[in-house]
């Protein structure tokens, strides 16, 4: 039985909508920068939903895979933020 | 093992059932024995006591056979004896009033009664013939013998380790103390036997049988309890206290959790659940939950979606922000537990409120976006700031002409720098730059002197794919191009060849450049400085320079007046170059007053430059820190004498030109030095009217009023 790390001092992302994961082209432990596409929902009409975010800084995990059915508030990954504004936006 | 004296065993007298009537009566009323054999077939097979009662009867009944039938019993049940008495021979024979005894062929030999043989047993000279001690010890169970004061009155040994106490503490003490109170009362009270009961006594899990001893009269005068040690109880029971151990710290950290925990199984029913729970998450109180399915919970609309639900049909790891109606936002993470056949087994669902940690985080976002502003705004003024800082005047002069540049900053308007070689003109076109709103675009600088005239084209406005030979394969956008939006300081301009300034007059007036083999224009936005120290005018007139540029770059024209023209500033620029250095170098020269008059009364044709240089050289050949008159005017009177010797001229111009400029440097440097027309016209060798006439000239050319 494995329980996580204190998820706590993480940042979440979330999905937004309902749908399958469709692309993940981020890998464990790699660094992130705001708005930088993380992942591609496609929703359940078609279209696809890119998600992106305010967070910068290193993924701590995925929490889900290619394939997975996601829902609205599911958390796809832990996010260790940067303590610094990298201001690449 | 013992033997029974011959006279203690009686003869067997029997008779016969199919025997005649006669015999039958006279056998029975011959017999002196209390007990009648009878006999079918030539074998023992019944036997009758015969005590008063029957014999009585017997004689009424003219001792018919019938009626002694009623009375007989099967000999199955009595034991044979050899001779030669065993001890376990003794349990056969207690249950029985006598037992027969067969000669060594087998033949009954006789009949023993028990009294005899107990007679028999006591009187042998031998200790250990305890009967109940020995039944009790060769039992390999616990027995302990109780009164009817519940009071152990026996017990065996094994009893006694079983429960690892001592016989002295155990006899005579009440049983209460061992076992069950409860389960004693229960067999005096019912005079049922309980069976099977787990006890811990002294730390030992044993196995408990209770059992009544019953009297005659049906009362229940005592009781048996057995005790059966097995290994595997006590194993059993140390597992049960590791476990009740475990499950107090369980709880004890449950409680202790700042998340809330909730256990679920596999079917989705709650089982256990932390003693923190979010406030307003759960509208129900979870103790009337426990066991009940939390699914139905989401079925019921109390809040979707269940991470439980989730993790059931995902079989693995799920995290869901969710949110409350009072709008608290709750990070649960769901994590299923399989057990060794890999089905899911238990969910362990750990929520927490993390409303106050997103609040915090995005708080702490703003600011953190908001300090960084503000940091650049702060680095933007000091940049500013350091950058004036670099600009060292004092001058009414420079200032009119900083005046103006800050004004200029603000457009985009083409600026025309005009001003002797090292007067600062690439300074103040950097003051353009950063003073004003192209500050974070590019500043090129291009030399327009220094570039071979046929690569200038190709640099100035870039050139297409595949335009010559040795191009680069994706062709190259020019200066103008790199330089969109920002500012392109173009020095030397009065060197640029003549066919390039009509290249250079479109871009200015179309604000588009067309690259070198290609047919397209590229629109750009850029500022144009452009710097030059020759009189671009009298260039226009000997027809060197492209009039129409002229006019287009000659916008906002600054003249930067030669260092020789601001006396004010030299001192100030000594200081500051001065400074520098010391700080370099980490040294601590100074200038004194006098070095500083020289300084200033040099004509500094190289002007700041040459100044800056100069400064240079006194650090680096000075002996003291103190920096004085004399040693300066070593370096300045050498240049002074070589100019008075020989005015130098590095490159070929038009003789009236050159001797104009001489005549305008001696004549002004003559006033400067003299301050009247008589004593500079005698240094010069002249006559004071011609000094006069030729000074006023000067000063009107250069559109001054006299200043002495």
């Amino acid at each position: 039985m494995r329980i996580e790390g204190d998820y706590m001092y993480f940042g979440v992302l979330l999905s937004p909508c309902f749908g399958r994961v469709e692309k993940i082209p981020i890998k464990h432990s790699a660094r992130i920068y705001e708005w930088e596409p993380l992942f591609t929902i496609r929703k359940e009409d078609g279209m696809f939903e890119m998600v992106q975010t305010s967070l910068s800084g290193k993924i701590e995990s995925i929490e889900v895979q290619e394939g997975d059915y996601v829902i609205p508030g599911m958390v796809l990954a832990y996010v260790k933020e940067d303590l610094f504004v990298t201001g690449s936006d | 093992m013992f033997s029974v004296e011959k006279e203690k065993i009686k003869p067997i007298i029997s008779v016969a059932v199919d025997e005649s009537k006669e015999v039958f009566r006279s056998t029975l009323r011959n017999l002196r024995e209390p007990f009648i054999f009878l006999k079918k077939q030539d074998q023992l097979f019944a036997y009758a006591a015969l005590n008063k009662q029957l014999q009585m009867k017997l004689e009424k009944e003219d001792f018919s056979q019938e009626l002694l039938n009623e009375y007989t019993k099967p000999i199955d049940s009595i034991c044979c004896l050899s001779e030669h008495i065993s001890f376990t021979d003794l349990f056969q024979i207690i249950g029985e009033p006598f037992a027969i005894i067969r000669s060594e062929d087998g033949s009954p030999q006789g009949y023993i009664s028990r009294e005899d043989v107990l007679a028999e047993l006591f009187k042998q000279e031998n200790k250990s013939v305890d009967l109940l001690k020995i039944l009790l010890t060769s039992i390999p169970m616990g027995i302990f013998v109780l009164d009817k004061e519940r009071h152990i009155i026996n017990c065996n040994e094994s009893g006694l380790k079983m429960i690892k106490s001592t016989a002295d503490k155990v006899l005579n003490s009440p049983a209460e103390k061992i076992f069950s109170g409860e389960h004693l009362n229960n067999v005096f009270s019912t005079g049922k036997t309980l069976l099977n009961h787990l006890e811990f006594t002294n730390g030992v899990g044993v196995l408990v049988d209770y059992s009544p001893i019953v009297g005659y009269d049906l009362r229940v005068e005592g009781a048996v309890i057995v005790v059966q040690d097995l290994p595997m109880v006590e194993e059993m029971a140390m597992e049960i206290e590791y476990i009740k151990d475990l499950n107090k710290d369980l709880n004890a950290i449950l409680s202790s959790i700042y998340d809330e925990i909730l256990v679920v199984n596999a079917k989705g029913e709650l089982i256990r659940y932390s003693e923190n729970i979010i406030q307003d998450f759960w509208q129900v109180d979870l103790q009337e939950l426990i066991g009940k399915n939390v699914l139905e919970l989401e079925d019921q609309g109390l809040f979707t979606p269940s991470v439980t639900r989730l993790v059931i049909e995902k079989k693995k790891k799920v995290s869901v922000v969710q949110e409350t109606k009072s709008g608290r936002k709750i990070l649960a993470v769901g994590n299923p537990v399989f057990n060794e056949k890999n089905e899911l087994d238990r969910i362990i669902v750990a929520s927490r409120d993390i409303t106050e940690t997103t609040r915090l985080k995005s708080e702490l976002q703003e600011m953190k976006k908001i300090s960084e502003q503000y940091k650049k705004e702060l680095d933007n003024f000091k940049s500013k700031d350091r950058f004036l800082k670099k600009l060292i005047y004092c001058s009414p002069k420079m200032e009119k002409i900083m005046n103006q540049v800050q004004k200029i900053a603000e457009f985009s308007s083409t600026v025309l720098l005009n001003g002797e070689s090292g007067v600062g003109k690439e300074v103040i076109a950097q003051a353009i730059h950063h003073l004003g709103s192209r500050s974070h675009k590019p500043f090129l600088k291009l030399n327009c002197g220094a570039i071979p005239e046929n690569l200038l084209e190709s640099e100035l406005f870039g050139y297409a794919k595949g335009a010559f030979t040795g191009a680069d394969k994706n062709g190259k956008d020019g200066y103008f191009k790199q330089a969109d939006g920002g500012i392109l300081f173009l020095d030397e301009i009065g060197e640029m060849p003549m066919h390039l300034q009509v290249k250079l007059l479109r871009v200015l007036q179309e604000q588009e450049v067309i690259p070198v083999g290609s047919t397209t224009p590229i629109k750009v936005n850029v500022q144009i400085v452009a710097a030059t120290n020759k009189k671009l005018s009298k260039m226009v007139e000997e027809g060197t320079f492209r009039e129409d540029l002229f006019y287009r770059l000659n916008v906002i024209p600054i003249q930067i007046p030669p260092l020789r023209e601001r006396t004010e500033d030299i001192s100030l620029l000594a200081f500051h170059f001065l400074q520098q250095l010391n700080e370099k170098y980490n040294r601590n020269y100074h200038l004194t007053p006098d070095a500083v008059n020289v300084l200033e009364f040099y004509s500094w044709p190289g002007n700041v430059r040459e100044l800056q240089n100069i400064i240079e050289r006194l650090v680096v050949t000075a002996d003291h820190a103190a920096i004085d008159a004399e040693f300066v005017s070593q370096f300045l009177s050498l240049g002074y004498e070589n100019k008075k010797m020989k005015p130098v001229i590095t490159r070929v111009i038009p003789l009236q030109e050159a001797i104009d400029h001489v005549e305008e440097q001696l004549i002004m440097l003559a006033m400067k030095q003299y301050k009247t027309t008589t004593k500079a016209a005698k240094a010069l060798g002249i006559s004071q009217s011609s000094v006069s006439r030729k000074y006023q000239k000067i000063l009107n050319d250069k559109n001054m009023t006299i200043e002495i």
